[in-house]
């Protein structure tokens, strides 16, 4: 009788410990929910600053439009002015290109780089974390001034950009850190988020950093590494028209 | 067809639809470091990690941006005007009569083109665009520049952003083929004048098109039989899939119809082209199509399959394969080549060359054009280059620029 009680103390003991462990995958979801505007378009302007390993650097400004709740998003550049009008139209996981010398358009995948920058065209939307990766690993890390949990995901799906990534949460469930992995393990590009800021009730960075490891030159001991800094400034929450995510809209605004 | 021709066709068509997917299958990223990455994984720069000592507080934006970046774009004080001018000079040797062993032809000339283009966007429900083109070719006998031209000129109107109208002349290109364009039923738009209504929230964008253009030369005005066509177009995606259907009417020609499909897989873009052609007299051909379109950031690669059944007794099995190199190395050496091939004719075009770009707005380049056996493929595959001989070695230097 007494080891009866012994064994269902302990199984009791391991049932209340496992519960006592947060609930990381709601907290994932969490993470994903603050950045999702399903309630309302957004709007912003992106400046994307590409710094070269070999210190030339180009700017590009660009208008996003955003239409979490059908998964729907409208790029178009403003500067450098040869490229005015170029655009690109997301929905789902298909990216829309409009050619303007052969008049058509491309169809392709969202996992383009942004005008050649280490900014991806699926860097533009929320994240989806709670639902493209699986949790691996769960860590507790001290991150600068920010007290963050370090999540080991792997992609449950091949629609995403990267297969493996590593994200630092921190306390307000923002992501501050990101690291991408090819499926091998190797590391190629990592992403910091040191500030966000809060438009209605969601969230959208206010600036993000990414160094991207497989563009790099050795100078001496020290390597140097392809640098994209992005601005994210004026978000707006105006309703925009639903002939805005298409592909004829694309056409039209195009200037060649 | 003979079974064993008709496993050769399937085989080449399945080659060229799997072979960039077998290639690139197991590729997630391509590298462009210059030092080998594995050693590259200890070497975290742990600079980065500085932005968090003292970043910059998060904000709350009490009052939203009231911006519409729409206007950027759909709106213009100013009529903007932009053009450019190309300049192309050279020269090299040329053989016509196979086996290309005797004495070459000298091959010499010029091509100038320039253009100059207005777009007017008074306010976001009209647009108002014209490009005006002259060009010189000397190996057309000609050392004038040719009448100054309307290349386009077109009105937009937005209709409460439901329907978009364009009228005048003005490109458009239906189909997937980038090689081959069986499915591309606007191919006369260029040279006539057309009225298209677009629906784009309508499935994922409607086009119902009216299209005039003169059958054969005249001065008059009247609306002869086969002037005009009438055309529609529809796409929608589905999951990773695009669908296209698209119709032509023409009293004379009689109808076309066509069905796309197109998907990305593993980063490759797959697409094929059906078209059913039915004559005034009833007649039905075929046509297929299809291919695959890969780029990199510095590369593009094309490949297409054709099925030409519109004549009976000459249907054709074709192939094309495109690529285009853009500073290779991260040199200024720009490198490429297209290539379409008849089959059953054995017959086909080529050129393949180097480019390289010393100074700003120069460009130096050399091509190799061949064109073996009796069919021509594409009308317009030398376009800008003066070549008439079959095979030449030739260097042109390239002066552009634009405002």
């Amino acid at each position: 009788m007494k080891k009866q009680i012994i064994v269902a103390l302990l199984l009791l003991g391991m049932v209340c410990s496992v519960y006592a462990e947060p609930d990381y995958v709601k907290m994932l979801k969490e993470v994903d929910e603050l950045v999702t505007f399903k309630e309302s378009d957004l709007s912003a302007e992106y400046t994307i600053v590409k710094r070269d390993p070999d210190g030339s650097s180009s700017t590009t400004v660009a208008a996003m439009f955003r239409r979490d709740s059908e998964e729907k998003f409208v790029v178009l550049v403003l500067q450098p002015v040869a490229d005015k009008g170029k655009g690109y139209l997301k929905q789902g996981n298909n990216l829309w290109l409009y050619d303007p010398i052969g008049k058509g358009f491309t169809f392709t995948s969202a996992k383009e780089r942004f005008q050649n920058s280490s900014f991806r065209v699926s860097d533009f939307t929320g994240s989806n974390y709670s639902g493209n990766y699986d949790i691996k690993s769960v860590k507790q890390e001290k991150l600068g001034k920010f007290n963050c949990t370090v999540f080991d995901l792997e992609a449950n799906t091949k629609s995403v950009s990267f297969p493996k990534v590593k994200i630092w949460v921190s306390d307000d469930n923002l992501v501050r850190k990101l690291e991408d992995y090819s499926l091998s393990g190797q590391l190629m590009r990592t992403s910091a988020f040191p500030s966000y800021q809060k438009v209605g009730k969601r969230w959208v960075p206010a600036k993000i950093i990414i160094q991207d490891h497989l563009v790099f030159r050795k100078v001496g001991d020290k390597t140097e590494y392809e640098r994209t800094t992005v601005d994210i400034k004026n978000p707006s929450l105006n309703k925009q028209p639903d002939s805005l995510y298409t592909k004829e809209y694309l056409e039209r605004v195009n200037t060649k | 067809m003979r079974e064993s021709t008709l496993s050769k066709y399937i085989l080449i068509f399945l080659s060229l639809i799997f072979l960039p997917v077998l290639t690139w299958g197991a590729e997630f990223e391509v590298a462009r470091g210059s030092e080998g990455l594995e050693s590259e994984q200890s070497e975290y720069d742990e600079d980065f990690d500085s932005v968090f000592d003292d970043p910059a507080e998060d904000i709350v934006v009490e009052q939203p941006a009231d911006i519409d970046y729409r206007n950027q774009f759909e709106e213009s004080k100013k009529i903007v005007v932009s053009g450019d001018f190309v300049v192309r000079a050279g020269g090299g040797i040329g053989w016509n009569d196979e086996p290309f062993d005797g004495y070459p032809d000298k091959v010499a000339g010029a091509y100038s083109k320039a253009t100059i283009s207005f777009d007017a966007r008074p306010d976001p429900t009209i647009r108002i665009f014209g490009k005006l083109k002259t060009e010189m070719n000397s190996d057309n006998g000609s050392d004038v520049w040719s009448k100054l031209d309307f290349d386009e000129l077109y009105c937009d109107y937005n209709w409460l952003d439901k329907s978009y109208f364009r009228l005048g002349k003005f490109y458009m290109t239906w189909g997937q083929g980038r090689l081959f364009r069986p499915a591309n039923f606007m191919e006369d738009a260029e040279d006539g004048t057309a009225f298209r209504m677009t629906m784009p929230n309508i499935l994922d964008g409607v086009s119902l098109v009216s299209l005039y253009k003169k059958r054969v030369f005249r001065n008059d005005n009247k609306l002869h039989k086969g002037d005009l066509s009438f055309a529609g177009h529809a796409d929608k995606t589905l999951g990773p899939i695009n669908f296209s259907v698209a119709m032509l009417y023409n009293e004379l020609d009689g109808q076309r119809y066509s069905g796309s499909v197109k998907t990305v897989i593993l980063g490759t873009d797959l697409f094929a082209d059906y078209v059913l052609n039915r004559s005034d007299e009833g007649d039905i051909t075929h046509e297929a199509l299809a291919g695959f379109f890969k780029e990199w950031t510095n590369i593009k690669l094309y490949g297409e399959y054709y099925y030409d059944g519109r004549i009976e007794d000459d249907i054709d099995h074709c192939i094309g394969l495109a690529t285009d190199f853009d500073n290779l190395f991260g040199s200024p050496i720009g490198m490429g080549f297209k290539w379409l091939h008849s089959v059953t004719d054995n017959a086909g075009q080529f050129i393949g060359g180097f480019s390289i770009s010393p100074w700003k707005h120069v460009k130096i380049r050399m091509a190799i054009p061949w064109h073996y056996g009796d069919k021509e493929l594409d009308k317009d595959f030398y376009e800008e280059f003066p070549i008439d001989s079959k095979l030449a070695f030739t260097l042109f230097v390239e002066l552009s620029a634009g405002f």
